[in-house]
């Protein structure tokens, strides 16, 4: 096969990119992350302000999303004297870079509203460690502190997780590992899926699924979640120079989505299948050659699949005409065929009478 | 467009939705350049996609519990610009179910196009209904019966299924089942078979799992699965597993090719996974192969690190031998975020062929994405791939996406 040069650019991805490009820039100095604002809670909590002082809206936030983080001008109701004085880096880190707080993703359904009564607005009750300038440490309070009072058992023993938990996926091994998706899961997830699909589906809907497993959609899932270089796929990569080792190595894998057409579509278009418009011989020499290290007949019991990826088209495949019974190929059944298909078999499967007419 | 004129639709009647509804859905428009070879020869072409998927859920109906609705499908053009005298206008209906429970969740039915998972039913998309009965403390049994569906490439998995299966769920994490299974292809019974399936954690550092398809048209075993997992400490995942599948079980009895095929393929092997700190994950397995034909060896390993910048840095290895050939891979990939909504990522991968294909002995390919959240609810990434391979002396393909995803919780808070 000649191997052929391919260089190509796509105009309209190109002004994609610029116009990505200038609006990053205009939108470059909010929120960028670079700027930390240098809040010490315990310095506050020894002057004996009340957190409220600061988190009014947590009295009224029935979601996590409706939590935000005090703003500047909450700052200045005390501290208007280092502004004026320009004094940024009272707060600011690099105020350069300065701009809202970056959002924070909505993991759970909790309502700050009905709990600040319970706790007697002690929020110490929940919020063991408060962030302090130069801290890096996820302070969410943990799922023990929710645990302390809500008992959920039930729950947890039915996997109903969707009362509190919105997103499981980005929780990593144990106590989560039930539900852990690291290591190998690429591998071993069909093992939940064939003995826990009640279990999967307490957080994944079979849109989920298809994300993957929708064998219709043309464009393979590697080329739709390209920017996910750090996930495992199946295919990534220059998958078609090693398509025919992976099949050798795992048959029934590929098997498992893809039919024979799906082979035979792909093939005929490069003119290797006898259907064909103008069918070109991949075949080594000694193909048909009986004693040849190339004989067609191990290559056949040794993956089967290849072949019928080209001669699976019924009773007009090839194989036909030279071992039907009394045909020059002979009996190309593996050892022990017969004790497992009796003769009276040929009556009940359409495909034998081909051969045993 | 339809599909955004089908996601409009969706957000006006989202204002006459109840309260307890919960709506999710999703818009994902594909536009890229691609080499495609056709007739023995390779030409540019433009495939264009769009995709939507939508979900709403319902609890809030006097008598039928968690009501649901699910669809899922795209629409498309394979080739423009590049082959329009043979571009294909093409679509596809993925999912289109109902499903609601009533008897206080103990009856639960879907009916529609669905995916069927459980026990030998594997992952089967039908056309078709479902039924799962929760009988008592765990206890429950399903049925479904439809015709597979077909989607666009022709997958042929027979005319017509029927199959169920008996299950006690102990827990969320132990569950036992015994499942059944037929498909009638091309007037013949294609496949019948039987299952049992596993999973059972007896203690929070050991899981077990198995499972089992026998057929019965053959009398012997279609698959075959066991697997343990071992967690000393949170850190540490290690475990082994064997697996042996029947090959030419996998292709319809309806097929010539079922006579010919190999029928048996075992594979032995072992993971560990370590995280040694937060930030640095390591994986390696190792697994061998037996065939009719020979053994093999197929073993990966893979580092990376999410640094506090915050960026991911990583590394794989895969080395896969088989009687006809194998080949050696590596691969590198990072990930940069420059801001919560922008990141850029990039990978570069090679493998090393045992014996050549189309007379070359290796390949390799890159590439680099930029992902951009531009309005809230609205993200667009650009990719770019470049390679050489046996089948491309060079490649350059350029990829856009961009996705529209909203959903709306209308669900009591506690």
């Amino acid at each position: 096969m000649r191997r052929r040069p391919l260089w190509s650019w796509h105009v309209g991805g190109g002004m994609l990119l610029a116009v990505a490009c200038a609006t990053l820039t205009l939108k470059g100095d909010q929120g960028s992350g670079r700027d930390r604002i240098g809040f010490s809670h315990q310095r506050h909590a020894n002057a004996k302000i009340e957190c409220i002082t600061c988190h009014e809206d947590v009295y009224d936030a029935k979601t996590l999303e409706a939590v935000q983080l005090p703003k500047e001008k909450k700052c200045l109701e005390c501290h208007k004297e280092q502004k004026e004085k320009g004094n940024c880096s009272f707060c600011h880190s690099d105020v350069q870079f300065a701009g809202p707080f970056p959002k924070r993703s909505q993991g759970l359904q909790m309502s700050h509203a009905s709990h600040i009564e319970r706790i007697g607005e002690d929020c110490n009750r929940c919020h063991l460690k408060l962030p302090e300038p130069g801290q890096n440490d996820d302070l969410i309070p943990p799922m023990a502190v929710c645990t302390n009072c809500h008992q959920h058992q039930t729950e947890y023993a039915a996997g109903s997780c969707g009362g509190c938990h919105l997103d499981l996926s980005r929780f990593p091994l144990r106590p989560i590992s039930d539900f852990s998706h690291q290591a190998d899961f690429l591998r071993s997830h069909m093992r939940p899926a064939h003995s826990n699909p009640e279990s999967c589906y307490q957080c994944h809907e079979q849109n989920f699924c298809q994300d993957c497993h929708s064998s219709s959609l043309p464009v393979r899932l590697e080329l739709r979640l390209p920017e996910r270089v750090d996930r495992a796929f199946v295919h990534r990569g220059d998958y078609l120079g090693r398509h025919s080792i992976e099949a050798r190595a795992d048959e029934a894998m590929c098997r498992r989505c893809h039919g024979t057409s799906f082979c035979d579509g792909c093939h005929m278009r490069e003119n290797l299948t006898p259907a064909a418009s103008n069918p070109r011989n991949p075949h080594p020499d000694g193909w048909n050659l009986p004693g040849s290290r190339n004989f067609h007949g191990d290559a056949a019991r040794r993956d089967i699949n290849s072949c019928a990826a080209c001669h699976d088209q019924g009773a007009n495949s090839n194989c036909v005409s030279c071992h039907r019974v009394g045909g020059i190929g002979g009996n190309p059944h593996p050892p022990g065929w017969t004790s497992h298909h009796p003769h009276s078999e040929i009556g009940h499967n359409s495909m034998c009478v081909f051969c045993h007419m | 467009m339809a599909a955004r004129g089908a996601l409009l639709l969706v957000l006006l009647a989202h204002n006459a939705l109840a309260a307890g509804t919960t709506v999710d859905a999703s818009s994902t428009t594909f536009v890229g350049t691609q080499p495609d070879w056709r007739d023995g020869q390779t030409k540019v072409v433009v495939p264009f996609f769009e995709r939507v998927a939508l979900s709403l859920k319902s609890d809030e109906i006097s008598f039928v519990q968690d009501l649901r609705l699910t669809v899922s499908g795209w629409a498309g053009a394979d080739g423009i610009v590049a082959h329009r005298d043979t571009t294909v206008f093409t679509g596809d209906l993925d999912l289109a179910y109902v499903q609601g429970s009533v008897f206080g969740r103990h009856l639960t039915l879907t009916v529609g196009r669905q995916l069927v998972t459980g026990g030998v039913a594997r992952l089967t998309p039908i056309d078709g209904a479902r039924a799962e009965v929760k009988i008592w403390r765990g206890l429950g049994i399903s049925g479904y019966w439809g015709a597979p569906a077909v989607p666009r490439f022709m997958v042929a998995r027979g005319d017509s299924v029927i199959g169920g299966r008996l299950f006690w769920r102990q827990s969320y994490s132990t569950e036992f089942g015994f499942s059944f299974n037929q498909v009638w292809d091309h007037s013949i019974v294609g496949r019948r078979e039987l299952g049992l399936d596993a999973r059972y954690v007896p203690d929070p550092k050991w899981t077990l799992s198995g499972f089992a398809a026998w057929s019965l048209l053959e009398s012997r075993l279609a698959e075959g699965d066991l697997a343990v997992i071992y967690q000393p400490i949170s850190k540490v995942e290690v475990s082994a597993r064997y697996q042996r599948t029947a090959p030419d079980l996998f292709i319809s009895r309806a097929s010539i090719f079922s006579v010919f095929a190999e029928t048996r393929r075992d594979e032995i092997g072992g993971s560990v996974a370590w995280r040694p700190q937060r930030w640095l994950n390591t994986y390696v397995d190792a697994n061998s192969v037996s065939t009719d034909s020979g053994g093999g060896f197929d073993g990966r390993g893979r580092v990376s690190a999410n640094l506090r910048i915050p960026s991911t840095v990583g590394a794989e290895l895969r080395a896969l031998y088989v009687p006809a050939n194998g080949y050696f891979d590596t691969r590198l990939f990072g990930i940069q975020r420059f801001t919560p909504d922008f990141f850029i990522s990039a990978d570069l991968d090679g493998y090393f062929l045992k014996n050549s294909v189309n007379g070359v002995g290796q390949s390799v390919s890159a590439s680099a994405s930029a992902s951009w959240i531009f309005l809230p609810r609205w993200r667009a990434v650009l990719t770019g791939t470049a390679g050489s391979t046996p089948f491309f002396s060079g490649t350059f393909q350029v990829l856009a996406r961009v996705v529209y995803e909203f959903s709306f919780h209308h669900q009591e808070t506690r």
